[in-house]
């Protein structure tokens, strides 16, 4: 097995930490968990298994050395919140917990064998494996939209590079010019981010540009805190926001993105300045690679643990599970990680695994000081996962909206911590 | 359901008041019945969903920050006393008290569950 100079590193600092932490050298491990993906979901459940047993190996497997958030992404497109502030390393993990990072790709799964193919060329045995590997878009299903037109049409939905790329391109719009925002058909990852993207696009252009437009462009009929989102967008930002739902011809099939020209299921064309398009999503690579997909293109899981309905010893969670009623947040992979983490602990140690309580809420910035939610309790019902009757819901229509934005500000800070610290 | 239905029908139908009384007294009790029944329902689930503290704990956490300890503006958790932190679950829940999130959190757990999550956090330094 070839092991690169980082690998190396990476492998000494585990035997060290496990030393450390007062694990005799040579005594076997009570198990081997392999992580794929260190989003909210993976970094959770690796952090979790650590911290429950440290008796237990975790190793990792991400591509990228930082992760940069979705969470926040909005805000640095409209400049009140920087890059660096959402982007967060693995040394955490690796450092305080003792888990094995690897920064690489995860290209094949053998679920009999128990074994993950990395890009690399390594193999990695695993007793339990994570899957939490997130969305991959279905390039084409936009007639005109793949990888390459993105770069002009940014979709912005996995951050970095195409959140800077919008951001330009609302910094080089004219005064007088029309923002698109493309929003797919549902499920989707992070339901209400399309809606804060335009809030904050208009918070952006009322200061800088104020005589532009934005239109969100719908493929679906309504859309969550729709009646919070209008009353923001009317008191803030009068006239500038216009959402046109899927019964109005909202719903985008094809592009000419060298035109910035977006056309609808009726043939009407719709001239853009700047257009975020958010392509339809299915589970990622790998999840699709390793079967582990129905023909949603989402992976079905028992919600008892989150393990695949498909193959056994496997548990997917994130955005690439199908988790109804939880929305496809990173809230709620932090949430579903953790009932993995307490399943697989359980697992280890000879014990059935427990009833599951997750939670989840979706913050949405309006403006910089003017933020609503939408919130859930959940638990396992005769019909799976369901919402606790009476518990969750959205801002009351006088809710304090400030308040809610300097909490939205905290609960960034404190999931971050639980999820990578 | 079907004494329920007697007594509503019952009460404007017969004039006299000895009767009237009686229709009172099976209104009552069924009242006192159905609230029995509400009360053992709510009961029994809560006692019936035994999730582990760490369980109904954990999710918390993506909020209050790790073992319950916060940065910014949402409170921290840890170190609080067990009366402290079950006497405002309970508050939230029962909407005596106006939370900007924790009103529609609280009431996804039974008193028993709040009494637990009071516990786990009350424990942690």
């Amino acid at each position: 097995m070839a092991i690169s100079r980082r690998q190396f590193i990476t492998l000494t600092g585990a035997a060290t930490l496990s030393l450390a932490s007062g694990h005799a050298f040579g005594q076997p491990s009570k198990g081997r968990v392999v992580v794929i993906g260190g989003g909210f979901g993976g970094a959770t459940a690796a952090r979790y298994i650590r911290k429950l047993d440290p008796a237990i190996e975790v190793t990792l497997l991400e591509p990228n050395p930082h992760y940069i958030t979705c969470p926040m992404g909005n805000a640095v497109m409209a400049g009140f919140v920087d890059l660096k502030s959402i982007t967060h390393g693995y040394g955490g993990l690796r450092d305080q917990h003792g888990v094995m990072v690897i920064h690489d790709l995860a290209v094949d799964i053998d679920p009999v064998a128990k074994k993950v193919r990395l890009q690399g060329g390594d193999t990695l045995a695993y007793d339990r494996l994570v899957v939490s590997p997130g969305i991959d878009f279905r390039w084409h299903e936009i007639d005109g939209y793949d990888q390459t037109t993105s770069e002009l049409m940014p979709h912005a939905w996995k951050a970095g590079n195409q959140i800077q790329l919008l951001k330009k391109q609302l910094h080089a719009m004219p005064d007088g010019g029309v923002a698109v925002v493309s929003v797919p058909k549902w499920p989707f990852r992070c339901p209400p981010g399309p809606y804060e993207r335009a809030s904050l696009m208009a918070y952006y252009l009322k200061q800088h540009k104020p005589r532009c437009k934005i239109l969100i462009m719908d493929s679906n009929p309504e859309f969550p805190k729709a009646h919070l989102f209008k009353r923001g967008w009317e008191e803030m930002y009068p006239g500038m926001v216009e959402w046109i739902s899927s019964e109005r011809g909202g719903g985008v099939v094809q592009v000419r993105a060298g035109e910035g020209v977006l056309i609808n299921g009726d043939g009407e064309a719709t001239r853009a300045d700047v257009a975020s398009v958010i392509p339809p999503q299915q589970a990622a690579k790998i999840a699709q690679i390793a079967d582990l997909v129905d023909s949603s293109g989402w992976c079905p899981i028992t919600p008892t643990t989150f393990e695949s309905t498909r193959h056994a010893d496997i548990h997917v969670i994130g955005d690439s599970a199908i988790a109804k009623p939880m929305p496809k947040s990173g809230f709620a992979a932090n949430s579903q990680a953790k009932v993995v983490a307490l399943a697989i602990v359980a697992y280890f140690n000879g014990e059935a695994p427990g009833k599951p309580s997750l939670i989840n809420t979706c913050f949405s910035f309006i403006a910089p000081d003017h933020a609503v939610s939408i919130s859930g309790v959940y638990r396992l019902g005769e019909q799976g996962l369901e919402g606790v009757r009476g518990s969750g819901g959205k801002t009351f229509f006088s809710g304090d909206v400030a308040a809610e934005a300097r909490i939205a500000k905290s609960w960034y800070k404190n999931i971050i911590a639980d999820t990578f610290g | 359901m079907d004494d329920l239905k007697f007594s509503f029908v019952g009460w404007g139908r017969h004039n006299n008041l000895s009767s009237r009384v009686g229709d009172v007294v099976v209104y009552l009790k069924t009242v006192r019945y159905c609230i029995a029944a509400v009360v053992f329902c709510c009961f029994s689930v809560g006692n019936a969903y035994a999730a582990t503290p760490e369980a109904l704990a954990f999710p918390c956490m993506a909020c209050h920050g790790p073992e319950g300890n916060s940065q910014g503006d949402i409170p921290s958790l840890n170190g609080r006393s067990f009366d402290y932190l079950k006497s405002n679950l309970l508050a939230f829940k029962q909407r005596q008290r106006r939370g900007v999130i924790m009103n529609r959190i609280a009431r996804g757990y039974s008193d028993e569950q709040i009494e637990v999550l009071a516990r786990y956090f009350s424990a942690l330094k």
